[in-house]
């Protein structure tokens, strides 16, 4: 039995033997079950067999298979195919390269400075100005170029854009020049806009301006002047237009754009982001010394006929005087005397009691369009217990001093910038320097349930007895603004407040405080 | 002048008309005698394809071919499927492939075995060899010659197998010159990507241990095994004639074994360290896109018969009907393979 067995094992080869090309045709080549493409490594797609044949040795098959080019870009592109037979064993894929031709676009674009650091690998550009890459021609914006390590001198700045073909193109390149910080070099201000109808003209060294930190070293600075309105022209009492303009580290002078005038801060200001263009402010040169006698001087104090003298400098250039008068800011000013030259004046008849105010004005040049510059006071009426006439009464005097000779109207003995006459009058000490009349404060108050909005609270704090008229004006009108009366409150020592729960409550405030009969 | 001047053109499209289309004639031993050469009734000798005056490509087919080649004129012989199946076996005693001088020969994909010499080149001409095996010839598996001081004979020998001649894998051959510095003038050879293995004498052996001129350039083989070395006296370090900075000397680890047996499947083995050690260079690559294997499965010219290691199908050819497609059309793709 185990002979018989092995007799067959033997006879299949021997069988196969003699029919060796059947059994060669039939077992031992592998039929094709499938051929694949792909295109660039894409997906791949069966290929279909058309044609098959047979060999001795192989079988052989032919595949083909239609691509659409349509969604190819122009350019070169790979193919490959790979074959499986019956085994499942897969062929390698094997291809070649190929074009798709047709008009190219531009499809990445780059930038550089100086050096070339290879093709594909300068700074991106990531689309061009109509955010598409898909024309012959595109323009390209390049920003946020980084010069900082850049050395001084000329660079070259240089773009180059890829087509679809996958072609850089020629670069293209500009200079450009990086230089050393700019910074501002001077300052110069005039008030004839002629003398900066020539750029390359260099102001008068008197008319130089100074940077405020002492040294033109930023490419921003504050800039003073200090300017003796004496050696201005004879009509400076009229509003005059100042022009500045300023130079760069690289000589360059500016126009006058770029620069402002801070009038809080009393400097000019130049702002880099405006350029180098026109500007101007106009400047109102006051008299340039007002009376000696100030507001709350001892002889601004009424006389006890009702009269006083007011006395101011003179102003050159100025053709006349205008004092107006008015006893309460809800009255308009009503003019005393006019067409006066002299500097001083005797006013007569004037209201018995309480405070007013005084405006001087000085009259331009005939010739000008406009009045120069007002001068404004208040007044009081003469104390009866003011036995040395200085306008403060002997009692108060004395409940801080002993001597009557301590004080007058016009001394400040705490420093607090408040004179003697003003912290009577106030209310406030005049030995405490902590102690003065301070500007109220402002703060949101309760919701107005009409309106849903907050109301506006002004606080201050007030001395006893002393009457405060709170008034308001949606403007100021500077020296004749017409005031409308808000509010009166009688101090009580404490902190006192003034609500406005008007729909818009914006605008301006006065106080003004009213000393009681016989005090 | 009219009639004249028709009459010339008769003349040119009758001239024109007589030229052969194609000269690629087909030799398939299977078909029997009688054949014209074309694909349809194809030669059943190499030798016949060779004198027919039209040929300029041969392409055979598989099968043993028992025939001494003379090669008279310049032209191509390419087997369609590889040295695997191809085999041109000379009588005993003759040169299995003789190539005259002065003309320019391309012969890939055979395996060149039983004769004394498995190719002879002399004296002058080209010769370019690919992906052949030069297997148990009782000589030496390629002989050149240089014969004269005035013209050499210029060998392109690139992806080829020399195993188990009798004389050496390849042989050079000098000429004495007719002045003192000018004594050992060799023929121009470049060999590269080449396994030399088990010949009877050397890898590469030349005639003389001198060397004065004539380029020999060698590199990227791997020569082992043979019994008197891997190269002669004139090669290596030290020597007149580098063999490369990249030739090894390594065991090749065929498929079909060590035996060295010229019926065995000489293809590498995934792990062969002489997988991808050829030639760089795009100019040298196998079909599947990788570097070069050294041996006669690999490099472009392995392109009909590669196959990759897991042993799948043999892509024969991958083409496509336009080169140059016009964007948004329709283009196609054709490829041939086969299976064994």
């Amino acid at each position: 039995m185990k002979s018989l067995i092995s007799f067959r094992k033997l006879r299949l080869p021997m069988l196969a033997a003699l029919f060796t090309g059947i059994i060669v045709l039939t077992v031992g080549a592998q039929e094709f079950l499938t051929s694949q493409c792909r295109v660039d490594g894409g997906p791949a797609r069966s290929m279909s067999l058309i044609a098959s044949n047979r060999f001795s040795l192989y079988q052989e098959g032919e595949f083909v298979a239609n691509l659409s080019a349509a969604n190819l870009s122009v350019g070169p592109h790979y193919y490959e195919v790979r074959m499986q037979d019956s085994k499942g064993v897969w062929s390698a894929w094997e291809g070649q390269w190929f074009r798709v031709i047709g008009e190219t676009h531009l499809v990445a674009a780059e930038w550089f400075v100086d050096a070339d650091p290879g093709y594909g690998l300068g700074n991106s550009i990531a689309l061009p100005v109509d955010g598409a890459w898909d024309e012959p021609e595109e323009e390209f914006v390049v920003s946020g170029i980084e010069v900082t390590n850049l050395d001084v001198g000329r660079h070259q700045l240089v773009i180059r854009a890829r087509d679809s073909n996958g072609d850089w193109g020629i670069s293209s390149q500009t200079t450009f020049y990086v230089g050393p910080a700019v910074t501002l070099a001077a300052a110069v201000w005039t008030t004839n806009i002629m003398d900066f109808g020539d750029p390359s003209l260099t102001a008068p060294a008197t008319n130089q301006m100074r940077a405020a930190d002492g040294a033109f070293d930023q490419d921003s600075e504050d800039l003073i002047a200090s300017v003796n309105t004496l050696a201005l022209a004879t009509n400076y009492c009229l509003g005059r237009s100042l022009y500045v303009r300023c130079q760069d580290s690289l000589g360059r002078w500016s126009t006058r754009h770029g620069l402002w005038f801070d009038a809080d801060a009393q400097t000019w200001r130049f702002d880099p982001a405006a350029g180098w263009g026109t500007n101007w402010a106009s400047l109102s040169v006051a008299p340039e010394a007002v009376s000696s006698i100030s507001p709350g001087d001892w002889s601004l104090v009424v006389t006890s006929n009702n009269s006083v003298v007011l006395g101011w400098n003179d102003c050159r250039g100025a053709s006349g005087y205008e004092v107006y008068f008015r006893a309460s800011p809800t009255n308009a000013f009503s003019l005393v005397a006019a067409g006066i030259t002299n500097s001083a004046l005797a006013v007569f008849n004037l209201p018995p009691s309480g405070t007013g105010k005084w405006l001087v004005r000085s009259l331009g040049d005939p010739g000008c369009a406009m009045d120069g510059p007002m001068w404004h006071f208040g007044f009081t009426k003469p104390q009866s217990n003011d036995s040395d006439g200085d306008g403060l009464p002997d009692n108060w005097e004395r409940r801080f001093f002993p001597s009557l000779n301590a004080f007058n109207g016009m001394t400040d003995r705490d420093g607090d910038g408040f004179r003697d006459w003003q912290e009577w009058v106030a209310g406030t000490s005049p030995t405490n320097r902590w102690d003065y009349l301070k500007t109220p404060a402002l703060r949101l108050g309760p919701i107005n349930p009409f309106l849903g909005m907050p109301s506006l609270v002004l606080d201050w704090q007030s001395a006893n007895g002393r009457r405060y008229n709170l008034y308001y004006a949606t403007k100021l009108e500077h020296p004749a603004t017409t005031w409308t009366l808000f509010d009166q409150i009688t101090g009580t020592g404490g902190v006192l407040s003034s609500t406005n729960d008007w729909p818009d409550p914006t605008g301006f405030y006065l106080l003004e405080i009213e000393i009681p009969e016989g005090e | 002048m009219k009639v004249k001047l028709e009459t010339a053109l008769c003349l040119l499209s009758l001239v024109l008309s007589t030229k052969t289309p194609a000269d690629t004639v087909y030799v398939d031993q299977r078909f029997g005698p009688g054949g014209n050469g074309t694909k349809a009734a194809p030669y059943d000798k190499i030798q016949t394809a060779i004198n027919d005056a039209n040929s300029v490509t041969i392409i055979v087919y598989p099968g043993t071919y028992s025939e001494s080649l003379n090669v008279t004129k310049t032209l191509t012989l390419l087997s369609y499927d590889g040295p695997h199946t191809t085999k041109i076996e000379a009588a005993a005693g003759g040169d299995t492939v003789t190539v005259q001088p002065g003309i320019d020969v391309w012969i890939q994909g055979f395996n060149i075995s039983t004769g004394r010499y498995g190719v002879l080149c002399q004296t002058s001409g080209s010769l370019h060899l690919r992906n052949n095996i030069f297997c148990g010839n009782s000589s030496h598996g390629v002989y050149v010659a240089r014969t004269t001081l005035t013209t050499l004979p210029r060998v392109w020998i690139h992806n080829c197998l020399f195993v188990a001649n009798g004389g050496s894998g390849i042989y050079l051959l000098h000429v004495d010159g007719w002045h003192y510095y000018d004594h050992y003038t060799y023929p121009s050879v470049e060999v590269y990507n080449s396994i030399l293995i088990a010949n009877t004498r050397y890898g590469i052996e030349s005639s003389t241990t001198g060397y004065d001129s004539g380029p020999v350039t060698l590199d990227h083989n791997d020569s082992i095994n043979n019994a008197l070395g891997a190269y002669s006296a004139a090669f290596g370090s030290g020597n007149p004639i580098s063999i490369g900075a990249h030739s090894i000397s390594v065991g090749p680890d065929f498929v079909g074994g060590s035996a060295n047996a010229c019926n065995q499947d000489f293809r590498l083995l995934p792990t062969s360290l002489c997988k991808d050690a050829g030639h760089a260079g795009i100019g040298f690559l196998d079909p599947d896109g990788t570097r070069n294997d050294i041996g006669a499965f690999g490099g472009p010219g392995a392109a009909t018969f590669y196959t990759n290691p897991n042993d799948g199908p043999i892509i024969r050819s991958v083409t496509i009907d336009q080169g140059m497609v016009p964007r948004g059309s329709t283009f196609t793709i054709r490829a041939k393979g086969a299976t064994r």
